[in-house]
C-alpha cells in the first residue's frame, strides 16, 4: 500500500489553519501546517508533498513569493498549488508561474469546493505516483530481462567457445588416432612382410634338406638293399617317414600362419557344394573305402570360400580318417537352426575322443591318438578354430570314445553379419 | 662315342650338391640315354653353352637338348643366365626349363618374360621331385622336337 499523501497548508493565522485542517480531515492525507513561507520551505526539505495550499496574504513572504520558491526547487517544482485569495481578480497573477498544476479559491471559500479540488489533486498525484511506480517497475523488469538476456548471452558465448574447443579437441584426437592407426598399420605391414619372408624361408630353406633326407634314404633303400638287414632297412624307412612327416608339419604350419594373415573375402558360400567337393577328393584318395556320407542340401553361409573350404577339409577329413577302422562308417554334414543362427554339424561314428581332453582339441600340435593308430600333425583343428574365430563364430565338439565324434560350428550370429554387410 | 651319336644332352644348372646328386640319380635311371652335364653356377653354365673357359673348344659346341636352370645361383643368377642365352644368336633358340624352389609370382613372370620355355617348381617331397624330373626328361628328350633338329 502506498504511504498516505501529504498536504502542506500555509497561513499566518492559526484559526485559518485550524479550519483548513478540519476540512481536509475528510481526505486520507496527512496534513503539515506552516505559519510562514520560511516554515513552509523548511517543511519541504523533510517531506514530499502531494499538494500545497497557500494563503496569498501573509506578512513577510507572501503566497506568490513562496510559490515562486517552490517552483524554483527541483524537489517541489511539480507540487500542485492551490492559492487562497481574498480577491477574485487576483486570479490573473499566478498565470505567470506556468509550470505544474495551479488553482485558486476566493475567500471565504466553500469547504465542499475546496475538498473536491483537493481530492482531484490528490487523485492526480496518486495517478502520477502510480504511473511513476509502474514505469519504475517496468524499467526494473526491462533492466532485469536485459540483465538476464545479457547473462544468457554471455553463457551462450562461453558455451559456444567450449563447444568449439571440444570440437577442436575431438578433431585433434581424431587426427591423433588416425596418425596412430596409420603408424600401427605401417608397423603391422612391416611385421606382416617379415612374417611373409619368414614363411617363405621356412617353406624353402627348411624343406629342401628334407627332400635330400628323403631322397638319399630312398636311394640307399633302392641301391644298397642287399647290404642292409631288416633292422637297417626299418631304420631307413623311419628316417624317410619322419622326414615326410616333418614336411607335412611345416606345410600345415604354413597353412595355419596363412590362415591368420590371409585377407578375408566375405561372400555367399555354398557349403553343400564345398562338402561334396571335399568328399569327392577323399574318395579319390582312397577309392577302396566304403563310407556312407549324407550332406544336407542348400547349406548357404556368409564367409570366405577358401577358408571355409579348409574348415570342411579338416572336419570331414578328420571324420574320414577316424572312421577308417570303423565297419559301416558313416559321416553326416547337417545344418541346425538355433537361436544364434545356423549351426553346422559334422558327425561321424568313428573312434571319437575322450571328452576330458576336449579343451586340448583346438590347440596346435595336440593329438589325442597314437601316430600308429591315426596319422596327423595336430594342426588341422587349430586351423579350423582360427578360421571360425576370424568369422566371428564358435567351434566345439562332443564325443563318446568308440562311438564317434560330432563337431559343431557357427559363423557368427546373423544379425552381426547383417550389420557388417550394411 | 662321339658327340654326334650322343645327341641328347641335359645341362643341369644347380648349386645345391644334394639336389644335384638326387637329380643326377633320377635322370640317369630314367633311361633316355642323355648325357647330363652339371654347371654349379651361372658363369659355368654360360661357359658350357658358349664353349668358353673350361669348356673352350668342346667338340661340336652343340646346344644341350634341354637346360634345367635353377634361379638362385651364385655369381650369376638364373634370370641373368637366361637373359644372356636369349641375347646371343648361338643360344637364342635353346630350350630352357626353369627348375626352382621359388613359388613367387614375380619369379614365374620374369622367367617367361626372359624367354623360359617352361617353369617347374621343385616339389618339396622327394617322390614328387623325382616324378617331376622324370616327366621333364620324358617330354624334352622324347616328345619335344628340338629347334636345331638332329645334329
Amino acid at each position: 500500500m502506498s504511504p498516505r499523501p501529504m498536504i502542506l497548508i500555509v497561513d499566518d493565522k492559526a484559526q485559518n489553519l485550524f479550519a483548513l485542517e478540519k476540512t481536509l480531515r475528510e481526505t486520507n492525507a496527512e496534513i503539515v501546517t506552516a505559519t510562514s513561507g520560511n516554515d513552509a520551505l523548511i517543511a519541504t526539505l523533510s517531506h514530499d508533498f502531494a499538494l500545497a495550499i497557500l494563503d496569498v496574504q501573509m506578512p513577510g513572504m507572501d503566497g506568490y513569493e513562496l510559490a515562486a520558491h517552490l517552483r524554483g526547487e527541483p524537489k517541489t517544482r511539480h507540487v500542485p498549488i492551490i492559492f487562497l485569495t481574498a480577491y477574485s481578480d487576483e486570479q490573473q497573477m499566478f498565470k505567470g508561474y506556468g509550470i505544474g498544476a495551479m488553482d485558486y479559491l476566493v475567500k471565504p471559500y466553500d469547504p465542499i469546493v475546496l475538498l473536491s479540488k483537493v481530492l482531484a489533486f490528490l487523485e492526480l498525484d496518486r495517478q502520477r505516483a502510480e504511473i511513476h511506480e509502474q514505469r519504475a517497475q517496468l524499467e526494473e523488469v526491462v533492466a532485469h530481462r536485459t540483465a538476464e538476456l545479457e547473462s544468457v548471452n554471455a553463457k551462450l558465448l562461453v558455451e559456444i567457445g567450449e563447444r568449439r574447443r571440444a570440437e577442436e579437441e575431438i578433431r585433434e584426437l581424431n587426427e591423433g588416432l588416425e596418425r596412430l592407426v596409420a603408424r600401427r598399420t605401417a608397423q603391422l605391414e612391416v611385421a606382416n612382410q617379415e612374417l611373409e619372408a619368414f614363411a617363405y624361408s621356412v617353406s624353402h630353406d627348411l624343406r629342401a634338406p628334407l627332400r635330400a633326407i628323403e631322397g638319399f634314404s630312398q636311394a640307399l633303400l633302392e641301391d644298397y638293399e642287399a647290404l642292409l638287414d631288416q633292422t637297417g632297412q626299418d631304420y631307413l624307412r623311419r628316417v624317410s617317414g619322419e622326414a615326410r612327416r616333418m614336411a607335412e608339419l611345416i606345410r600345415d604350419l604354413l597353412v595355419l600362419s596363412r590362415v591368420t594373415r590371409a585377407q578375408m573375402h566375405q561372400e555367399e558360400v555354398d557349403l553343400t557344394m564345398l562338402c561334396r567337393e571335399v568328399v569327392t577328393m577323399l574318395q579319390q584318395s582312397e577309392p577302396g573305402r566304403e563310407v556312407q556320407i549324407t550332406i544336407d542340401d542348400g547349406m548357404l553361409a556368409q564367409g570366405d570360400p577358401q577358408l571355409l573350404r579348409q574348415v570342411l577339409e579338416n572336419l570331414i577329413g578328420n571324420a574320414w580318417k577316424f572312421t577308417s577302422h570303423t565297419p559301416e562308417a558313416r559321416i553326416a554334414v547337417q545344418s541346425e537352426r538355433r537361436d544364434a543362427g545356423p549351426t553346422y554339424v559334422v558327425r561321424d561314428n568313428g573312434a571319437g575322443f575322450d571328452m576330458q581332453y576336449r579343451t586340448k582339441l583346438f590347440q596346435p600340435f595336440q593329438r589325442l591318438h597314437a601316430m600308429s593308430e591315426f596319422a596327423g600333425t595336430g594342426i588341422g583343428l587349430s586351423t579350423v578354430h582360427r578360421i571360425i574365430t576370424r568369422h566371428g563364430g564358435r567351434v566345439w565338439a562332443e564325443s563318446v570314445v568308440g562311438e564317434g565324434a560330432t563337431f559343431y560350428f557357427t559363423l557368427g550370429d546373423e544379425q552381426a553379419a547383417d550389420r557388417e554387410r550394411r | 662315342m662321339t658327340t654326334a651319336s650322343r645327341a641328347k644332352t641335359i645341362l643341369l644348372v644347380e648349386d645345391n650338391p644334394n639336389d644335384e646328386a638326387l637329380a643326377l640319380r633320377v635322370l640317369n635311371k630314367c633311361g633316355h640315354g642323355a648325357e647330363v652335364v652339371v654347371a654349379r653356377d651361372g658363369a659355368e653354365a654360360l661357359e658350357f653353352l658358349f664353349a668358353e673357359g673350361r669348356y673352350a673348344g668342346r667338340s661340336g659346341a652343340a646346344l644341350p637338348t634341354v637346360t634345367l636352370l635353377d634361379l638362385k645361383l651364385p655369381k650369376l643368377d638364373g634370370l641373368e643366365v637366361l637373359r644372356r642365352i636369349r641375347a646371343d644368336e648361338r643360344t637364342v633358340l635353346a630350350p630352357v626349363v626353369v627348375l626352382t624352389s621359388s613359388d613367387e609370382q614375380r619369379d614365374r613372370l620374369e622367367s617367361y618374360r626372359c624367354g623360359a620355355n617352361s617353369y617347374v617348381r621343385k616339389p618339396e617331397a622327394f617322390d614328387a621331385f623325382s616324378t617331376a624330373l622324370r616327366g621333364i626328361a620324358e617330354y624334352w628328350l622324347e616328345v619335344n622336337e628340338a629347334p636345331n633338329g638332329r645334329v
